[in-house]
C-alpha cells in the first residue's frame, strides 16, 4: 500500500478514531470514577482511595483528549473550526467542567475542612458525568447532522441553537455513553480497590451494564429506522485537493446502515459490545475484574467503531446544506501535513504507550484504606 | 541556532545551580570542623552557645513564639573532684551529658557544656512549665544514675522563659536580652542550689 | 461579516485566557527544572534535607501545575471555538506543533508527574531523579512546541496558500521547525520562565530567613535559586534583545512601534528612554532620547537605518493596493478561471493577498475599496504605538532588577553572608511578582504589537474570528473570568497557605512548625 493522498486521508480517519478510542477507554475510567465518587465513597477515607486509584493517572489519560483535538486541528482543520465553533457552548460546557478535575484533584485533600472536601467531590463529580454525557450528546448530534453551511470564503456559519443539541435522540445517546463509562469505571475501581467499595463497585457494574446494553440497542434502533442517514450522491477525485462545496449528499432513513449492508462482517462489531458487556458483568461477579477490565475497553472501543463505521465516510453532515457536509475526503489538511502527522504519531504514540504501561507498572496494586491513613498529608 | 544556545543555557543554569549549593555545604562542612566542640562531651562551648542563644531570640522575636532556658549544674562535680579525682568527675560529666541529650529533642533543642559542671540547654517553644517537665526528667534520671555516690543533692536546674524575662525594660536589643535572661537563669539555678537535694527552680 | 464588536470580545476572551493561562506557565516551565536541580544533589550527597526540597517546593509546584493544564485547556480548543476562519485558513500549518505538542510532550509531563508526587518509594532514586528531569524536559519542549506555533504566527515561513482550498498549507516543515522568530521566542519565552521559578523559590525561601525559621533548608534552597537564576537572567536579557531583531518585516514594524520610531533616521538611530507617543499626530512628545544607542542595539550597525512607522505606513498603502488586485485574481481562479495567466499573475501578487484582506474590515468585496478605506486599512497596519512602548519599557526595567538581586544573591552566597545581608532578603521578597509582570508584559508586547494581524501579513485578525454573537460572547466571557478568578483566589489561598507553613508541611518533624508544635 502507497501512502498516496487518498490512502492517508483514510489512515487518518482510522488515527483519530484510534486517538478517541484511546481517550475514551482511557479517561473514561477516570470520568465513570468521578461520577461515582460521591456515590461508591461513602466516607472522607473511602473517597480518598477511589481518588488515589485514579489520582497518580488520570493527568496522562487526559492528555488523550487534548491530543486528539490537537491531531484534529492538524488533520481536518475544518471539522475542528466548525464543529467546535458550532457547538460552542456544548464545548465550552465540557470544558468548564473539566476545570474542576486538575484543581479537584490537587486541591482537595490539602484542607481537612469537610465542606471544602464535599465541594470538591461534587466538583469531581461535574468533572466525570457532565463531559460522560455531553460527549454522547455530540456524537448523537453527529449521526443527526448539525445545522451549518460555509459561504464562499469556506467561512462557516452555524445556524443551530444549543437546546436544539439536547434533542432526545442526542439524549440517548448521551445515556449510552455515561452508562457505558461508569461502567467501565466501576470495572477499573473495582481491580483497584477492596471490600466494601469493590462489593459496591460489582453492583454499580451490573446497574449500568443493564442501562447501557438497552439504551444501546435502543440508539442503534432509532439510527436504522428513525433518523435520517446520509450518503454521497457525486464526488470528485478522492485524492484532490479538499473542497467541501464540490459534492452532492443526499439524506435518507436507514443510511446510516449502508456499510453494514457492504460489509456483513461489519456487523461483529456491534454484536461485540454486547457480548463483552454481559462477558464484564459475569467476570466481575466471579472476582476477575483485570479480565473484565479488557472486556469493557474492547466494549468501549466497539462502541466508538459502531458509530464510526456506520457514519463513514462523514465527520460532520450538515442537517442544512447537506451538500455541505465533512468527509473524510473533503475536510482534510494537505498532503505534505498528513505526512508529516503520519510519521509523527507512528513515531510518538509507541512511546507515549510505553512509558505509560511502565507507569502503570510501578503504580500498580490496591488501593487500601490504611494506605490512605498512612500517606495522610501526601495521597490526594 | 538558537535551539543551541537553549540547551547550553539549561545546562549552564542547572550547573550554576548544583554548583552554588554543593560550594555551600563545602563551605559548611568546612565551619563544622573548625568550630570548637568541648573533647568531652562533643556539645558545643559557651561562645557557640552565646551566638545560638542570640539566634534563638531573634528567631523568637520574630514568629513570636516563646522558649525556655535551662542551667544544669552538677552539684556533686566538686565532691567527685575531691574525692574519687579526675577520672570519675569525668565520667559524672559524660553520664549527665548522656542523659541531657536523650531527654531533649535532637536537632531543635541546643545542649551545651556552659562551664566545666553547668549545662546550657535551649527549648524553643517551650513555655517554662513544659520545660519544667522536661528538667524535672533530667532531675530523676540524674539521680537514679549517680545518687548511689556520696551525696544526695546530684543536679539543680534553674528555668527562665522568653520572653517573660527576657526583656529588661520592655523590647530590648538582643545583646541586653540575652545578659537579662543569663542572669535570670542564673539566679534561679543559686536559689536552687541553696535548696536540698536535686532541686528545680522557676524564675 | 462579523461585526467588529465580535472581533473585540473575542480577543478579549483569547486575551484574558491566555494571559491567565501565562500566570502559571513560567512558575511551571523554571519550577521543573530547580527541582531537578534539587534532586540531583540529593542524588549526588544522599542528604536528606534535599529530599525534603524537592518534595516541599514539588508541593508548591503541584499546585501552580493544576491551574496551568486547567487554562491550558481552554487554549487547544479555543482557536476552533473563537477562531474557526483561523484554524480553517491555517490550521494545516498551526495545528501540526499543536498536535505533536500533545504527543510528544503534554503526554511526558502528564505521566510523569503522577510519577513524581506517588513514585518516591516505588522506584530506585536514581530511576525517579530521571522521572524528574524528564518531567522538567517534556514541560519545556511544550513550550517548545507552543512558541513555534506562535513564533509562526510572528513570521510565518514555510507555508504557501492554496486557493483551491482558501487555505495556508506547508511548504517545508523544517522551516516552520528552525523558524528564527519561534527559536529566539522559545529560547526567551522558557529563560523567562527560569527566572520566574527562581525569583518564586528565592522570595519564599528570604522569607523563611527573615522569619529565621528553617534556615539551613532555606539557605539551600535560596542557594540553589540564586545560582539558577542569575544565569537565567543574564540569558533572558541577551536572547531578548535578540528576539526583536529576527527575521521579518513585521517584526521591524514591530520594533518601531515599541521603540516609537515615527521617522526613518540618519543611522545609526537615537534610542527613545522615555517619552508620550502620540498616535494621532504620528510623534513622540517630551522624549527622551539618547544618540547612537539604538541603531547599535538593534540593527547592530552604523549604517543600516531603522525604518520608520511613517515610511512603513507609505509601504504598506501600496500593498493593499497590490493586494486587491490578488484578490480580483483570486476570485477569478476560485470562480474556476484558472488559465495559467491568471495563475502566473496571482501567484506574482499571492504575498500581498493578506494586505487586500485588510479592507475585509471596511467592503466585503475589498476590489470596490475607496481611497478612503485604503488609508484607513494602512493606518490599521501600525500598531497602538503607546501601550507597546510603555509593556515593553516595564518589561526591560522588571528584567534588570531581578538581574540584579539575583547577582547579588549569588554573590551572598558565595562568601557565606546570606543572614547577614537583611535588605537584600527583604529586597528578594518584595520582588516576587516582578517576573509575572514582566511575564505578562512580555506577551502583551509580543501579541498585542502583532495587531492587526493574527498570521503576520496572512491573516488579518478582523476576518480570522468565529461567526458568533456578540451576546454569546459577553456570556462566555463572563463565565470564564468569574470561574478563573475563582480558581485563582483558591489556588493564590492554598499557595499562601503552604508557603507560610514551609517545609513543616510535609509533616517529616523535621521542620520550624512543628518543633514548636511538638514544645506546646
Amino acid at each position: 500500500m502507497s501512502l498516496d493522498y487518498e490512502t492517508l486521508k483514510l489512515v487518518w480517519w482510522l488515527f483519530i478514531g484510534l486517538l478517541l478510542i484511546g481517550f475514551a477507554i482511557m479517561d473514561g475510567f477516570d470520568m465513570g470514577v468521578g461520577t461515582l465518587l460521591p456515590f461508591v465513597g461513602r466516607t472522607d477515607e473511602e473517597r480518598r482511595v477511589l481518588l488515589n486509584a485514579i489520582g497518580p493517572t488520570w493527568e496522562g489519560n487526559q492528555v488523550w483528549f487534548v491530543t486528539a483535538g490537537g491531531a484534529l486541528f492538524a488533520a481536518w482543520p475544518l471539522v475542528y473550526a466548525t464543529a467546535f465553533s458550532g457547538l460552542y457552548f456544548a464545548l465550552l460546557l465540557v470544558l468548564f467542567a473539566l476545570f474542576l478535575r486538575p484543581v479537584g484533584f490537587d486541591y482537595r485533600s490539602k484542607l481537612p475542612d469537610p465542606r471544602w472536601r464535599s465541594a470538591w467531590d461534587w466538583g469531581l463529580f461535574i468533572g466525570g458525568a457532565v463531559p460522560a454525557v455531553l460527549f454522547g450528546v455530540a456524537f448523537g448530534n453527529l449521526l443527526q447532522g448539525v445545522p451549518f453551511h460555509f459561504d464562499a470564503d469556506l467561512r462557516s456559519y452555524y445556524t443551530g441553537s444549543f437546546w436544539g443539541l439536547l434533542n432526545p435522540f442526542a439524549l440517548l445517546a448521551g445515556i449510552v455513553s455515561l452508562s457505558m463509562l461508569v461502567m467501565h469505571g466501576a470495572v477499573y475501581l473495582q481491580m483497584r480497590t477492596e471490600a466494601a467499595i469493590a462489593e459496591r463497585c460489582k453492583k454499580a457494574i451490573a446497574i449500568f451494564a443493564g442501562i447501557f446494553l438497552i439504551s444501546f440497542a435502543a440508539a442503534g434502533l432509532w439510527t436504522a429506522f428513525g433518523i435520517d442517514g446520509y450518503s454521497i450522491t457525486s464526488i470528485g477525485a478522492l485524492d484532490a485537493d479538499p473542497n467541501p462545496l464540490r459534492k452532492t449528499v443526499e439524506q435518507s432513513t436507514g443510511a446510516w446502515l449502508h456499510n453494514y449492508a457492504l460489509f456483513a462482517w461489519l456487523w461483529l462489531i456491534p454484536t461485540l459490545v454486547f457480548v463483552m458487556t454481559l462477558l464484564v458483568v459475569l467476570l466481575s461477579r466471579i472476582g476477575r475484574p483485570g479480565i473484565a477490565f479488557i472486556g469493557s475497553s474492547v466494549a468501549v472501543a466497539c462502541v466508538i467503531l459502531t458509530a464510526g463505521f456506520s457514519m463513514y465516510p462523514f465527520l460532520l453532515p450538515s442537517s442544512s446544506v447537506p451538500s455541505n457536509s465533512l468527509t473524510i475526503w473533503d475536510s482534510s489538511s494537505s498532503f505534505t501535513t498528513l505526512k508529516i502527522m503520519f510519521w509523527a504519531t507512528l513515531f510518538f504514540l509507541p512511546i507515549v504507550i510505553a512509558y505509560t504501561s511502565w507507569v502503570y507498572r510501578v503504580l500498580r496494586g490496591k488501593i487500601t484504606v490504611q494506605e490512605i491513613r498512612d500517606n495522610q498529608h501526601t495521597a490526594y | 541556532m538558537w535551539y543551541f544556545s537553549w540547551v547550553l543555557g539549561v545546562l549552564l543554569a542547572c550547573a550554576f545551580g548544583i554548583i552554588n549549593v554543593l560550594w555551600l555545604e563545602a563551605q559548611e562542612s568546612l565551619d563544622q570542623h573548625s568550630s570548637v566542640l568541648d573533647p568531652l562531651t562533643k556539645l558545643i562551648s559557651r561562645v557557640e552557645f552565646l551566638e545560638a542563644l542570640e539566634a534563638t531570640i531573634e528567631q523568637c522575636k520574630t514568629n513570636r513564639a516563646p522558649f525556655s532556658l535551662l542551667l544544669v549544674s552538677l552539684d556533686a562535680f566538686k565532691s567527685i573532684l575531691d574525692q574519687e579525682g579526675n577520672e570519675s568527675a569525668n565520667e559524672s560529666v559524660l553520664a549527665a551529658a548522656d542523659i541531657i541529650k536523650r531527654e531533649t529533642r535532637r536537632e531543635i533543642d541546643t545542649v551545651a557544656r556552659y562551664d566545666a559542671e553547668t549545662f546550657a540547654i535551649i527549648l524553643p517553644g517551650a513555655h517554662a512549665p513544659a520545660a519544667e517537665t522536661i528538667a524535672r526528667r533530667i532531675c530523676d534520671q540524674a539521680t537514679a544514675r549517680l545518687g548511689s555516690k556520696a551525696c544526695e543533692s546530684v543536679v539543680s536546674i534553674g528555668i527562665a522563659e522568653y520572653p517573660k524575662h527576657g526583656c529588661p525594660e520592655g523590647v530590648g536589643r538582643v545583646l541586653e536580652e540575652v545578659e537579662a535572661l543569663l542572669r535570670a537563669t542564673d539566679s534561679t539555678l543559686k536559689r536552687a542550689q541553696r535548696q536540698d537535694g536535686g532541686a528545680l527552680v522557676c524564675a | 461579516m462579523i461585526s467588529e464588536e465580535v472581533v473585540d470580545l473575542s480577543r478579549l476572551q483569547f486575551a484574558i485566557t491566555a494571559l491567565y493561562h501565562f500566570l502559571f506557565v513560567p512558575l511551571t516551565l523554571g519550577l521543573s527544572f530547580i527541582l531537578a536541580i534539587m534532586e540531583s544533589v540529593y542524588v549526588m550527597t544522599g542528604k536528606q534535607i534535599y529530599k525534603d526540597m524537592t518534595r516541599f517546593w514539588g508541593k508548591l509546584f503541584g499546585i501552580n501545575f493544576a491551574l496551568g493544564v486547567t487554562t491550558g485547556l481552554t487554549l487547544e480548543f479555543q482557536f476552533g471555538t473563537n477562531w474557526a476562519y483561523y484554524s480553517h485558513y491555517v490550521g494545516d500549518v498551526f495545528g501540526v506543533p499543536l498536535a505533536i505538542e500533545g504527543l510528544a510532550a503534554f503526554f511526558l509531563e502528564s505521566t510523569l508527574i503522577g510519577l513524581f508526587f506517588f513514585g518516591w518509594d516505588r522506584i530506585s532514586r536514581v530511576q525517579h531523579l530521571a522521572v524528574t528531569w524528564l518531567l522538567a524536559l517534556g514541560v519545556n519542549l511544550s513550550a517548545l512546541m507552543i512558541l513555534i506555533a506562535n513564533g509562526w504566527m510572528q513570521n510565518p515561513v514555510g507555508a504557501e496558500f492554496n486557493f483551491e482550498t482558501m487555505r495556508m498549507e506547508v511548504s517545508s516543515f523544517a522551516d516552520v521547525v528552525f523558524n528564527p522568530a519561534g527559536q529566539v521566542k522559545f529560547v526567551h519565552t522558557v529563560a523567562g520562565g527560569y527566572c520566574t521559578g527562581a525569583m518564586f523559590v528565592l522570595s519564599i525561601s528570604a522569607y523563611y530567613l527573615l522569619k529565621r525559621r528553617d534556615q539551613a533548608f532555606a539557605v539551600r534552597s535560596f542557594t540553589v535559586a540564586a545560582g539558577f537564576g542569575l544565569a537565567a537572567a543574564l540569558s533572558v536579557i541577551v536572547l531578548g534583545d535578540e528576539s526583536g531583531y529576527t527575521d521579518g518585516k513585521v517584526q521591524k514594524l514591530k520594533v518601531a512601534a515599541i521603540e516609537a520610531e515615527w521617522e526613518t533616521e540618519e543611522p545609526p538611530a537615537a534610542f527613545t528612554v522615555i517619552g508620550f507617543p502620540d498616535q494621532e499626530k504620528m510623534e513622540t512628545r517630551y522624549a527622551l532620547r539618547i544618540p547612537w544607542v539604538l541603531g547599535l542595539i538593534a540593527p547592530r550597525s552604523v549604517d543600516e537605518p531603522i525604518i520608520g512607522l511613517k515610511d512603513f505606513l507609505v509601504q504598506n498603502e501600496q500593498r493593499i493596493r497590490n493586494g486587491m488586485i490578488a484578490y480580483a485574481l483570486l476570485q477569478k481562479l476560485r470562480n474556476g478561471e484558472d488559465d495559467a495567466e491568471t495563475r502566473a499573475r496571482f501567484k506574482a501578487y499571492q504575498k500581498n493577498l493578506g494586505y487586500g484582506l485588510l479592507l475585509k474590515k471596511y467592503t466585503p468585496n475589498v476590489i470596490d475599496a475607496t481611497e478612503e478605506q485604503i488609508t484607513m486599512a494602512a493606518r490599521d497596519t501600525i500598531p497602538n504605538v503607546a501601550p507597546l512602548f510603555w509593556t515593553f519599557r516595564v518589561m526591560v526595567a522588571c528584567g534588570f532588577i531581578m538581574l540584579f538581586v539575583f547577582a547579588a544573591s549569588f554573590y551572598v552566597c558565595s562568601t557565606g553572608t546570606v543572614m547577614k545581608h537583611r535588605w537584600l532578603l527583604r529586597l528578594a521578597l518584595y520582588c516576587l511578582p516582578l517576573p509575572w509582570i514582566a511575564s505578562e508584559m512580555g506577551w502583551i508586547v509580543a501579541e498585542y504589537g502583532r495587531q492587526p494581524w493574527s498570521i503576520a501579513e496572512i491573516l488579518p485578525t478582523f476576518m480570522s474570528a468565529s461567526s458568533r454573537s456578540a451576546g454569546e460572547l459577553y456570556l462566555s466571557l463572563a463565565g470564564f473570568i468569574g470561574f478563573y478568578t475563582l480558581l485563582l483566589v483558591i489556588e493564590l489561598f492554598l499557595m499562601l497557605k503552604y508557603a507560610r507553613l514551609g517545609p513543616s508541611s510535609l509533616h517529616s518533624g523535621r521542620y520550624y512548625h512543628e518543633k514548636i508544635g511538638g514544645a506546646a
